[in-house]
């Protein structure tokens, strides 16, 4: 099948259309976690959403909008808890990265029969999603980038320095907690893409390589955005060609681009650093 | 006439857990004071600073900030906390972090006006790096970054400007800079500043409040033997704290006659003439 015949495919269109809504939460979520320190907090979210698609498992009810509602509680009484005890920031996440884990695993043994699909949530799918799931996709999308733009002198400033944000009267509070949920809405997202064992890597490759060259929290969502839609366009591909799992092709390109770049800047600075050494 | 009170502090106490900070806390300064606020690590100095600014709630005892509690007048207060506490390598010009000084939450926005962007630019001469504002943060020195600090406490004209250890991890050019950018604010702005740096500090301030879980003041920039011995403890003459002590007091005179007269208080009670 050539390339044209290809895009002409209900499933290639849904899954290019999948990685483009995927990464615009990418660009944005990944930014806010990266800038406010959140990488650790984000795998404990991420993993707990497990909890919800068991859950979803369990009743027989569509698994995106449950493992959003489930992964948004987790997200709450996690920033509740590490509100109270900053100190064990650390071992609350642990202990709700756990928790959230086991449970899924239990709803999935109370379940009747063999759920083969599970495997693509733990692992993503983006070739198997459904038009509903887009739509899904496109409501989350939508409210992230309204709640950034909406909020974002307030993101900004309390990213930036809480003290001073909450010094100048910014509800701080909301804001972390507000930041939390759309982390777990973007999570639940996008285990449909890379799967939540592999979350965490397309939040925090693309804005590691989009911050070298970024003045802005603005620029770096959307140099991020950027890179997650490369990350997704290329590996794709690249599953498809070697017939390799999505997530897992996906990642791996985004870490091989990652490490192509980190060794072109270092040859590059090395060459100069030759090139200005007077013989 | 009789000054007027910016902060009013009665009998305030607060402790961490168990571990007492502050505890009969008296102080009142006036519109217009410069006041160093200094003391040994750990003696609750930045917890009076967050009190005052209402980032903690006093346990015991009341704060008056412009008459009101604190947290109630945030467009009348500029802060500069510990530059450590800012995200290192935040993507984002020095432009953009003065900028971030109009958040209020209130006003709503992905783009900054015409006006806003003026107000930058004008906190920014005022702090001395108008030159600096198309520089991405990581790239400026600890001097530069503290001065873009100062000029986005000072982009809503505060009447209180709070600075928590400023001058720390400074060099002396850098110190100078900023404590010339402070005492350039004129009357209009009161500032209270927590600083180790006693020597330089002597220089531009009106007054010294040492903190150690008591506050005592100066009444002017001279060290009392009281404040020593509150943050230091009380050594018996004749041994080598003592006289180290001793060599303290004498030494931490103001090197030039300053701008403001020093005033002669040995209370936390100010009655400083506005600068």
């Amino acid at each position: 099948m050539n390339l044209a015949d290809l895009i002409q495919q209900t499933f290639m269109q849904h899954a290019l259309m999948a990685s483009l809504l995927v990464s615009i939460t990418c660009g944005v979520i990944g930014a806010l976690v990266v800038v406010n320190r959140l990488i650790f907090m984000a795998g404990g979210i991420a993993h707990t959403a497990y909890g919800g698609v068991g859950l979803a498992f369990f009743l027989g009810t569509p698994v995106l909008p449950t493992a959003g509602l489930f992964t948004a509680g987790a997200a709450v009484i996690l920033g509740t808890l590490t509100q109270t005890k900053r100190e064990r920031t650390d071992t609350l996440v642990g202990v709700i990265w756990a928790a959230g884990m086991a449970f899924g695993i239990i709803m999935i043994n109370l379940t009747p029969g063999y759920n083969v699909g599970l495997m693509s949530y733990l692992f993503g799918s983006i070739l198997t999603v459904p038009s509903y799931d887009l739509w899904v996709m496109l409501g989350i999308d939508g409210v992230i980038v309204g709640l950034t733009l909406f909020f974002y002198r307030d993101i900004l400033s309390f990213s930036f320095d809480p003290d001073f944000a909450r010094s100048r009267g910014i509800a701080v509070r909301g804001l972390y907690f507000m930041l939390l949920i759309m982390v777990a809405e973007a999570v639940v997202m996008m285990i449909q893409v890379v799967g939540l064992i592999l979350v965490i890597a397309l939040l925090t490759l693309p804005p590691y390589l989009a911050e070298r060259h970024t003045k802005s929290l603005a620029g770096l969502m959307v140099a991020s955005g950027l890179w997650s839609l490369v990350f997704c366009v290329v590996g794709l591909a690249v599953a498809y060609q070697f017939d390799l799992s999505s997530g897992a092709s996906i990642i791996a390109t985004a870490c091989a681009i990652y490490l192509l770049v980190i060794a072109g800047q270092t040859g590059w600075q090395w060459l100069r650093a030759q090139t200005k050494t007077p013989a | 006439m009789t000054p007027e009170p910016i902060i009013e502090i009665c009998d305030l106490a607060y402790a961490y857990d168990n571990t007492q900070a502050l505890s009969g806390v008296n102080v009142r300064i006036n519109r217009g004071d410069f006041i160093a606020v200094i003391g040994p690590n750990g003696g609750g100095k930045t917890t009076l600073m967050r009190l005052i600014l209402g980032l903690l709630e006093p346990q015991q005892g009341q704060i008056l900030v412009f008459g009101a509690p604190p947290g109630t007048t945030p467009d009348r207060i500029g802060y500069v906390p510990q530059h450590s506490n800012t995200t290192q390598g935040f993507p984002a010009s020095a432009e953009q972090v003065v900028l971030m000084g109009l958040a209020q939450g209130k006003r709503r926005g992905f783009r900054f006006t015409a006006p806003e962007r003026a107000a930058a630019e004008h906190a920014m001469q005022r702090a001395g790096v108008l030159d600096l504002r198309h520089r991405r943060l990581n790239e400026l020195s600890g001097g530069q970054r503290q001065r873009i600090l100062i000029a986005r406490a000072l982009i809503t004209e505060p009447e209180l400007l709070i600075l928590d250890e400023p001058l720390s991890n400074i060099d002396p050019y850098g110190r100078q800079c900023i404590l010339e950018t402070l005492t350039g604010l004129g009357s209009h702005t009161t500032v209270v500043m927590v600083s180790h740096d006693l020597g330089i500090t002597a220089n531009a301030v009106t007054d010294i409040i040492a903190v150690n879980h008591y506050a005592l003041s100066a009444g002017g920039t001279k060290l009392t033997p009281a404040m020593l011995a509150l943050m230091y403890g009380t050594h018996e003459a004749g041994c080598p704290v003592h006289a180290l002590l001793q060599q303290l007091v004498d030494s931490a005179q103001p090197h030039a006659p300053t701008a403001h007269a020093p005033h002669e208080h040995a209370t936390t009670e100010h009655t400083h003439e506005p600068r």
